[in-house]
């Protein structure tokens, strides 16, 4: 053992017979023609999708069995200091009036709206499944995280702590900043500023739409990016030049995460602002799941809790109590939102998304689709917004 | 596509796909053999892809950059192919993908006593060659930094190689 450094060196497997190309001219073939299409890493993706459906057969089959077994998923405890409930009221994009209809519990003091009595359509579920919930990792050097988001985004400088949980850097052309907003976030902004439309050609939306998804792809994170939904920012006296908005959902393994990418164009082409998540899959469980109709019960039991009963000193003849509001919940759907635990780990869950109509409006209510024995404080969870 | 793009790119497959082949290999499990070559067609999609954004100085580097992305992309994704499938095992039991590759045991006993980030900047100087600025450009980290680290690195493995019996 005369040199450590000379037996590390020949330690190297590759030492003598270095990797060479079987076909060099194939392979530029095979390389330069290649239609754009997923990258490696998301065919090891789709393959993750296939065993997961096949998986997800298999525990369906089981589930019975394993909700007889004692639990032995990890325990997710949504203790947080939150005001808001285990459910979300999420308005209609649509236009129509939203005055009548708040966050539950919002302004109970003033006015106490009426209470919402769920029931189930026939189209709901009875079936009990499973679904998978993922604990995020993020990187762990920040400072190595946000130089290297900074790098993809051409902003290459020296990078700043600005709180423990916030670092940037910026350049006279560009800022990049890689913060905790909720879930770790990486967001551009350009100081320079657009040419006015009279004086620009108009880039194409798909090849900006190109350009956001190669720089989505490139952030390397454990999430695709679907198709975007793409708006148009009016020109005014201050701003003369015409934005292009980009909005990508996330999805994780083939599961909308509630979570997004945006991308401001000018019309021009060039990037004023970009913004989305941060976040690596660190562990996947199976967990089983309420059953559609199941969570129709777990929704109306939220609501009795946020009805108590009147104060004690109050005769009930004193008490108008507003009458509850009939609401047939006709569709649900399964999405996972982002949620932040006791534990400060950042999780994504498997929640119902159900769907109605109230005088004529269409409304959304959110609910955990997890089996309440694998979760604690379920009714303070409140998910991360995008 | 013009004619000198793609012979920019034949240069850089002709003098990057041995060594970033290499470096690919040597850190391959817990991924098959079967991955190597896909690894090294990502890698290089990605290259041909940014072309232009390639730094004249600091090819290799910036190409093992791309790689060392690409590589932890795939194992994360066979990471969670493996959850799936239910043959997840306890954190911290696997080797790394450099300690399966070495037979000299007194050398994997003296690595696996490192820490992942002195293992990676360590092998990145003994075999892939990367001096301090390349390390730098690879790690997306200042030169210095780059320097510091290996020193730190060099240290603590001499340090480990010493502990351990000589085999």
């Amino acid at each position: 053992m005369s040199d450590v450094f000379e037996r590390l060196s020949a330690a190297d497997p590759f030492a003598e017979h270095a990797y060479e190309l079987h076909d060099s001219a194939a392979f530029m073939t095979r390389v330069t023609k290649a239609p754009a299409g997923p990258p490696l890493w998301r065919r090891f993706q789709l393959g993750v999708s296939g065993a997961l459906a096949a998986t997800t057969l298999v525990m369906v089959g089981a589930i019975a069995a394993l909700q007889g077994a004692a639990p032995s998923l990890p325990l997710l405890n949504f203790a947080l200091a939150s005001t808001t409930h285990a459910y979300t009221y999420a308005p209609s994009s649509t236009k129509s009036a939203s005055t009548s209809f708040t966050v539950s519990g919002e302004a109970a003091s003033m006015s106490p709206r009426a209470p919402y009595r769920f029931a189930p359509s026939r189209q709901l579920s009875n079936a009990a499944s499973v679904a998978s919930a993922y604990q995020l990792r993020t990187p762990g050097d920040l400072k190595s995280e946000t130089l290297r988001v900074s790098s993809i985004f051409g902003v290459v400088g020296v990078a700043r702590s600005l709180a423990p949980t916030a670092w940037q850097v910026s350049t006279a052309r560009a800022t990049m900043t890689f913060a905790l907003h909720g879930l770790w976030t990486w967001r551009y902004v350009t100081s320079s500023t657009p040419a006015a439309n009279s004086v620009v050609e108009t880039v194409p939306v798909a090849v900006l739409t190109q350009r956001a998804a190669r720089l989505i792809g490139d952030l390397g994170y454990d999430y695709r990016a679907g198709q975007p939904v793409i708006t148009t920012g009016a020109s005014n006296a201050q701003q003369a030049f015409t934005t292009v908005n980009l909005r990508f959902s996330l999805f994780v393994d083939g599961t909308a995460s509630g979570l997004s990418a945006d991308f401001t164009f000018s019309n021009d082409g060039l990037l004023l602002r970009a913004e989305g998540p941060a976040f690596y899959v660190a562990s996947s469980y199976l967990y089983p799941l309420l059953s559609p109709v199941a969570g129709v019960a777990a929704l109306n039991a939220h609501e009795t809790s946020l009805s108590p009963g009147p104060p004690s000193n109050v005769s009930m003849t004193d008490v108008h109590a507003p009458r509850a509001t009939e609401v047939r919940l006709r569709t649900s759907s399964l999405a996972l939102r982002a949620y932040r635990l006791s534990d400060d780990t950042f999780w994504l869950v498997p929640t119902y998304t159900y769907r109605a109509q109230i005088k004529g409006r269409a409304s959304t209510w959110s609910l955990l689709a997890l089996d309440p024995r694998f979760t604690k404080n379920a009714a303070t969870a409140s998910p991360i917004s995008p | 596509m013009a004619p000198s793009r793609d012979n920019e790119f034949a240069r850089l497959v002709r003098e990057l796909s041995s060594p970033v082949g290499s470096y690919l290999g040597r850190r391959l499990y817990p991924l098959s053999h079967g991955d190597l070559d896909d690894l090294i067609e990502e890698t290089f999609t990605i290259i041909w892809r940014r072309l232009e954004d390639v730094p004249v100085d600091a090819e290799l580097p910036w190409a093992i950059g791309v790689a060392r992305n690409v590589l932890r992309n795939a194992k994360r994704a066979h990471a969670r192919r493996l959850n799936y499938e239910g043959r997840v095992r306890p954190r911290g039991s696997d080797p790394s993908a450099e300690e399966n590759v070495i037979a000299d045991e007194g050398v994997r006993d003296a690595l696996r006593k490192l820490s992942e980030d002195d293992r990676e900047i360590l092998l990145l100087h003994a075999w892939d060659g990367l001096n301090a600025d390349a390390l730098a450009q690879t790690l997306l980290i200042t030169p210095n930094a780059a320097a510091v680290r290996l020193s730190r690195a060099q240290a603590k493995f001499k340090e480990n190689f010493n502990e351990v019996p000589i085999r």
